[in-house]
């Protein structure tokens, strides 16, 4: 009997071992792959410093001694000793991790108080720093 | 018309067709492709060499997608309208995010190079791979065409227009190359003077990397060195009432236990919008201009009377 007929649905718990290096078999492997926890803890930080979350110089095209093209999760997974997948999930999950729910009213405000300032006077009157702790101005 | 040698393996010419062997005019057949996507839209038609971005991530080069990629096109435009620049509400340019408009300009002119010329032709998808990355490195490509420059805001900047959207056509038709443009739109004259003066640009000034926000450089000889740039900051600001946010959310509501405190949420203006502008799909996408707002390249075309 078949483990897996092509198109059709996969047994529970039966191995995934036929054709892994084919396009379609990668969304299978780590479609709802999940990563553990205690690792994304202890790797988060080198595997975010080593991917593309915050850029210096890493523009195409600039020289060689310059450049500092951030690291595929392949070449993570091959530095760090680390399965591919979990390097794509702790990626994945830290970009995602790294500023809080706040960080998403404060852009609201940050952007409200940008707007502001550029419609009152232009770049030399540019908004600067943390955004304001309101969008109404009476509160400020 | 022109007409050139089939070059899809396996697929029947018409009968009638006439297969002419001698090399077409190259130059001929990309200025009638290009210039009919101008008429369709679009404000810029560069033709780039895919073999320029071999220094490029792994997986993100034309030939990853496209094995017999021979040259790609890149298509820009469809900013935002000079009003929408212009709105004292943040939240309108927010919801103008129109890369969709660029997307289907591509897929034409794929599908006008496939059925027409017979050569294969793939407008890069412009959503994400599987790994939350994107398909191509698209200013990369975008740089080796010409469509414009890289900047120290980020978005790659056209000279005359600015900030655009953009899509790139991989094509295994051998059109001749535009190349990069000799002088970068970024940084702009004023942008040096005001770096001078301040140690600041506009954009490194309005979202400066050391004072909560996402960019940083200097300018050096008129040049930009050391630019830095935090994606995730940014990324949670440009797609703030979008997927990020709406992941954000359920992390909180599912760890919530009052059942009233959970509603409150679900029902709440922050989840209520960002479902809307999932729902809108990448209509929605362009929630954060701030950097661009302020970019002096291609502002004299965002001022009407």
């Amino acid at each position: 009997m078949y483990a897996r007929v092509p198109g059709g649905r996969r047994e529970q718990d039966a191995e995934v071992t036929e054709h892994h290096d084919r396009p379609t078999a990668r969304g299978e492997l780590s479609g709802f792959h999940v990563v553990d926890p205690d690792l994304y803890r202890e790797y988060r930080g080198r595997v975010v410093r080593m991917s593309n979350s915050h850029q210096v110089n890493i523009n195409e095209f600039l020289p060689d001694t310059v450049r500092q093209r951030a690291m595929t999760d392949a070449e993570i997974a091959a530095e760090l000793n680390l399965d591919i997948r979990d390097v794509t999930e702790i990626r994945v999950v830290a970009e995602h991790d790294e500023y809080p729910i706040e960080e998403y009213e404060a852009s609201a405000r940050f952007k409200d108080a940008a707007a502001e300032s550029y419609r009152n006077g232009g770049v030399k009157n540019l908004y600067k720093g943390d955004p304001p702790p309101s969008r109404n101005p009476a509160e400020i | 018309m022109f007409r050139v040698h089939a070059g899809l393996p396996g697929r029947a010419l018409p009968e009638e067709a006439e297969v002419t062997e001698e090399e077409p005019d190259w130059q001929t057949v990309k200025s009638e492709l290009l210039e009919g996507v101008l008429k369709r839209g679009a404000m810029v038609a560069r033709v780039g060499d895919p073999d320029l971005l071999a220094d490029v991530a792994p997986g993100q080069r034309p030939s990853d997608l496209l094995p017999q990629v021979k040259s790609m096109i890149v298509l820009g435009g469809s900013a935002p309208r000079v009003g929408e620049w212009n709105s004292p509400r943040a939240e309108v340019l927010e919801t103008v995010g129109t890369s969709d408009r660029m997307a289907a300009i591509g897929s034409a002119l794929a599908r006008q190079i496939e059925e027409r010329l017979g050569y294969y032709a793939m407008n890069v998808p412009t959503s994400t791979d599987q790994d939350d990355k994107p398909f191509l490195d698209f200013t990369a490509a975008a740089v080796a065409a010409g469509a414009g420059s890289p900047s120290l805001a980020g978005p790659v900047l056209h000279p005359e227009h600015g900030f655009v959207y953009l899509t790139v056509i991989l094509t295994s038709l051998p059109l001749p190359f535009d190349g990069p443009i000799e002088q970068p739109a970024c940084p702009a004259p004023s942008c040096v003077e005001m770096y001078d003066q301040r140690g600041v640009t506009p954009c490194t000034d309005v979202c400066n990397i050391d004072d909560g926000g996402c960019l940083g450089g200097q300018i050096q000889d008129g040049l930009v060195i050391g630019r830095r740039y935090d994606a995730n900051r940014c990324r949670d600001r440009v797609y703030h009432y979008w997927v990020p946010g709406y992941q954000a959310v359920l992390e909180k509501v599912l760890s919530e236990p009052d059942v009233e405190r959970r509603k409150m949420m679900l029902y709440g203006s922050y989840f209520t919008r960002t479902m809307w502008s999932i729902t809108y799909s990448n209509v929605s996408q362009g929630q954060c201009f701030e950097c661009m707002r302020v970019c002096p390249v291609g502002a004299e075309n965002r001022m009407l009377k």
